[in-house]
């Protein structure tokens, strides 16, 4: 496994490594240092997500009604393509990964303007999917409007039966009201992870640029790598809102 | 500068201090000047400093608030605050001080010095991301003062909804700052736990840390994982406020005891960060004065970790009254008295520390020890409050708040004086006066006691807490209380003025003036830019103060 | 990759070999993974559109993410080729999130079975009064 590009033979030793900070012993230890630093803001992504996880399990155990017929307003399509779009996503950013610690600097940039190209998809069909619940008055707020026999259901055949109304009625008769907290915390979740996904192409285009000033080498790919760790947490993240905001609806 | 060339880093004190007080011709305070030399450091030591004296800032502003509470405490009658007035003077007091001192001043001040001291590192693993740090304190430190100033916020500091999200004052700064001060925070504690795992010094396995660093680890544990759920709860706060999104608000069927329990989540480890890195500095105070190891090191360590983790199961007991689930509450009950238990263990191993040690009773050792005593009286009314029954009854009253108050200001701000008294030598390169020293000491704890007590007794008789008036039989204590105030506002201005003066001033100190073990002590006051001129390698524990013994007597002799 | 495979122990290794600590997975193994995730994606929406009746349905797809999440972290983050270290922040992580999930669902799940004095549910306020809880766009002040 011939990784080694020529260009590399000028740096490798700790004494003269350019890319090795003054208060690091060696490269070993300062690239552990950096890769265990990232796991640990991961660590502290996931407590930051896990409030408005807290916040969706707490509404959907006191409103489960409401949480089902809402989630159902969602279109389960754009769910789907969307995860795909993500996971693929993630896969070239694996394989840029892959590219930088082989050394080929092509590909590495390759890989990672796909990736920015599947991220920007990505946060394309989400605002699709915003403005559609714009248009359906789902946005909470003064213009928000649920109604159980909304005529937009009937267009795309998920209308309520009578009965499945009373009965859901019966169950909750703030029904229609409580649904707004599903939209409450649909629009904080997926914005967050939105905003997250911004970050990742903010990043990713500055790797690109990096990567293109040929920075980087099989010697020397740990800002890539970590900026991989972070794009696969912004991708298992929208691993389980996927289910939980679309998914949960359908009985 | 003998010393940092010796072999073994923990048996090179030998000499009488006098001979060795050297100042530094060159080290981290003067060797670049100017004023963009110290904003855009990257060198732990003067980050240190520069937290230090914000948050002195801090702690002064909120004094201030404090001051004027108990001032219009002073009588019955509503006559010094309007009772809106009260309320923002109150709130102040508690933002100020949470969020903006008692979380960042040990970890941020201490903690940003000595880690990479104590670890023999050059600094600590993320330099930049801990300049962020600071600029993201005082950003948010910005917006706190200014939702204060401009019209204020009279939500308390516990921001409870439905009242923050409705209420017309300033609680979207306020809440924007508090998230921006959390962050700055999970930085803090984020740099410490990688350069505690990856950059200490050769030979200096886990269990040869100080203690110190072990609080510190734990104190940075629930940084990194309480610190986000209350960001992302302010910022929900702030958002429903901004664009009445109605998440915690019940006309939508949100529910306001889920904001409580996002808040506890965090707060109530928080005050774990508060007092955990005060419980470090004890730990290192008491051999070095009593001239002994520590007894049971592996016990106080791994009691700091527990105290860490149990800390994260106990919030429910600040939702007792606010109409969570019985069922839950006792569970709450139940688990809150777990706590005591490493607490506990930590008290024991002091004072059997102390039991036939040469205890000798300089300014740090006296703010140790006052610091056992009270936090004694602290610790053991929070298990009063952790019962359920009896919570009921002094629930909202000045019972809490004096409980709260023995932990905070007789714990952690009695072990922070102990530990900026201990390590100014190091910082600043130049003694204290030890007299005013002692009398600052003797003159907190009297205040302080003669301030809070009363409070206990006026709270269990049923003063509650956050009224501006109050009916005339409670004014005794309330007197004695803003008198006890005033004595400890002395108390506290007295080190800020001489320890300033002493910065300047003071008598040179020398790299070990209290013969103390610990790789601090084996560099240069102030030390080197790079700390160490040579990275030490160690071979034994910390408190090896056997060493110091034959040094010791001809001390104890003259 | 056989010479890339000793990713733990590189706190021994030469400053020279420092990129071997970095492990490389090939690109085959990469391909494999999209491949299950994608299946695992259609299969989740398959299965959602079953009745497993009460729970089991928010169960099985939660299962299915958390298979999807651990396969993610374990190839494509390379946890299966890290330190314990790792694995044991990620772990902690997700504890303590349960943690938090845990305890305030043992508030939430037994609090309605009481009605503790000044907490009412809403439910419970309009059979005492008669009318509905006030909305809440204009007049969020009861």
């Amino acid at each position: 496994m011939s990784t080694h590009a020529s260009t590399d033979a000028q740096h490798g030793h700790a004494a003269h490594d350019p890319h090795l900070a003054h208060h690091f012993e060696d490269r070993a230890q300062q690239d552990e240092a950096h890769s265990l630093g990232l796991w640990v803001f991961l660590a502290t992504e996931i407590m930051f997500f896990g409030g408005l996880f807290l916040a969706f399990t707490v509404y959907h155990v006191l409103f489960p009604d409401a949480f089902g017929l809402a989630s159902s307003r969602l279109s389960v399509d754009w769910g789907v393509i969307n995860t795909i779009v993500l996971l693929f996503s993630s896969f070239t950013m694996a394989m840029a990964v892959h590219s930088a610690q082989k050394g080929h600097q092509k590909r590495l940039i390759g890989y990672m303007v796909v990736t920015v190209i599947c991220a920007f998809g990505f946060m394309g069909i989400k605002s699709i999917e915003w403005s559609e619940k714009f248009e359906h008055h789902l946005v909470p707020g003064p213009n928000f409007e649920f109604v159980l026999d909304d005529p937009h259901l009937a267009k795309s055949g998920h209308a309520l039966t009578a009965e499945q109304m009373e009965s859901a009625l019966a169950r909750d008769p703030n029904v229609e009201r409580h649904a707004q907290m599903f939209f409450v915390i649909y629009f904080c979740l997926t914005g967050l992870h939105g905003v997250h996904v911004l970050i990742g192409i903010g990043v990713i285009i500055w790797m690109i640029i990096r990567a293109g000033r040929g920075e980087f080498s099989s010697r020397w790919s740990t800002p890539i790598e970590l900026t991989g760790l972070y794009w696969h947490l912004v991708d298992v993240i929208w691993i389980y809102l996927f289910p939980l905001i679309y998914l949960i609806h359908r009985h | 500068m003998s010393s940092i060339d010796a072999p073994n880093p923990y048996q090179t004190q030998t000499r009488p201090q006098s001979q060795e007080a050297v100042f530094p011709l060159v080290n981290y305070l003067n060797k670049t000047g100017g004023w963009k030399s110290w904003l855009l450091t990257a060198d732990h030591k003067r980050i240190a400093v520069l937290y230090l004296i914000t948050t002195t800032l801090s702690f002064l502003i909120g004094g201030l608030a404090a001051a004027l509470v108990r001032l219009e405490l002073l009588t019955p009658q509503g006559d010094l605050l309007s009772a809106d007035g009260y309320n923002k003077a109150f709130s102040a007091h508690g933002i100020v001080m949470v969020f903006m001192f008692l979380v960042p001043a040990v970890p941020a001040v201490l903690g940003n010095f000595l880690v990479p001291l104590m670890l023999g590192a050059k600094d600590l693993a993320f330099p930049k991301i801990n300049l962020l740090s600071w600029y993201l304190y005082m950003i948010g430190s910005a917006l706190c003062i200014y939702a204060i100033i401009a019209g204020g916020v009279d939500t308390g500091w516990t921001f409870y909804t439905p009242y923050s999200t409705t209420t017309n004052t300033n609680v979207i700064s306020a809440a924007v700052g508090v998230f921006i001060i959390g962050f700055s925070s999970i930085f803090t504690g984020f740099n410490f736990i990688i350069t505690v795992h990856k950059m200490r010094a050769p030979g200096l396995t886990w269990f040869r840390l100080p203690l110190f660093i072990w609080s510190i680890y734990a104190t940075s544990l629930i940084m990194i994982l309480g610190t986000p759920v209350i960001g992302i709860t302010v910022l929900m706060v702030a958002v429903e406020r901004l664009i009445h999104l109605g998440v915690f608000d019940p006309a939508f069927g949100g529910d306001p005891l889920l904001f409580q329990h996002l808040f506890w989540f965090y707060s109530h480890p928080a005050v774990y960060i508060m007092i955990l890195p005060g419980f470090g500095i004890i730990s290192e105070l008491i051999p070095c004065f009593a001239r002994r190891n520590i007894f049971g090191y592996s016990f106080i360590a791994m009691s700091s970790l527990a105290i860490a983790m149990v800390g994260f199961f106990v919030w429910g007991h600040h939702l007792f009254v606010s109409g969570q689930s019985p069922y839950a509450g006792v569970v709450f009950s139940a688990l809150s008295f777990v706590i005591g238990i490493p607490t506990a263990i930590k008290v024991f191993n002091w004072t059997a520390t102390l039991y036939k040690g040469s205890i000798s009773f300089e300014t740090p050792m006296l703010f140790a020890l006052f610091f056992i005593g009270l936090f004694l009286v602290g610790g053991m009314t929070g298990l009063f409050l952790a019962a359920v029954g009896l919570d009921v009854h002094v629930h909202d009253t000045y019972f809490v708040v004096a409980h709260f108050h023995y932990v905070m200001v007789g714990g952690m701000m009695l072990a922070y004086m102990g530990g900026v008294h201990f390590w100014f030598p190091k910082i600043s390169g130049r003694m204290y006066p030890e007299f005013l020293g002692r009398i600052s000491a003797i003159t907190i704890f009297i205040g302080f006691n003669v301030t809070f007590f009363p409070q206990f007794v006026m709270g269990y008789m049923g003063m509650p807490r956050q009224y501006h008036e109050y009916v005339s039989e409670y004014q005794v204590y309330h007197v004695l209380s803003t008198a006890g105030a005033s004595v400890l506002g002395l108390g506290f201005m007295m080190p800020i003025v001489y320890l300033t003066y002493a910065w300047f001033f003071g008598p040179v100190a020398g790299p070990n003036p209290y013969r103390a073990t610990g790789l601090e002590w084996q560099t240069s006051s102030p030390p080197v830019t790079e700390n160490f001129l040579e990275i030490p390698v160690v071979s034994v524990g910390p408190y090896e103060y056997s060493q110091f013994k034959e040094d010791d007597e001809v001390v104890h002799s003259r | 990759m056989t010479d890339q495979a000793s990713g733990l122990t590189h706190t021994e290794e030469k400053i020279d070999s420092t990129h071997a600590a970095h492990h490389i997975v090939s690109p085959l193994t990469y391909a494999i993974v999209l491949g299950i995730l994608m299946v695992l994606t259609v299969f989740t929406v398959w299965v959602a559109n079953l009745d497993a009746g009460g729970l089991w349905n928010l169960v099985i797809a939660l299962g299915i993410a958390t298979v999807k999440a651990t396969i993610v972290t374990m190839w494509f983050m390379h946890v299966k080729y890290s330190g314990k270290l790792i694995k044991i922040i990620i772990i902690t992580s997700l504890l303590f999130l349960g943690l938090m999930i845990s305890g305030t669902l043992m508030d939430v799940w037994t609090r309605s079975n009481v009605t503790p004095a000044g907490y009412i549910m809403e439910p419970e306020y309009e059979r005492m009064h008669g009318t509905e809880a006030p909305h809440g766009d204009n007049n969020p002040d009861h």
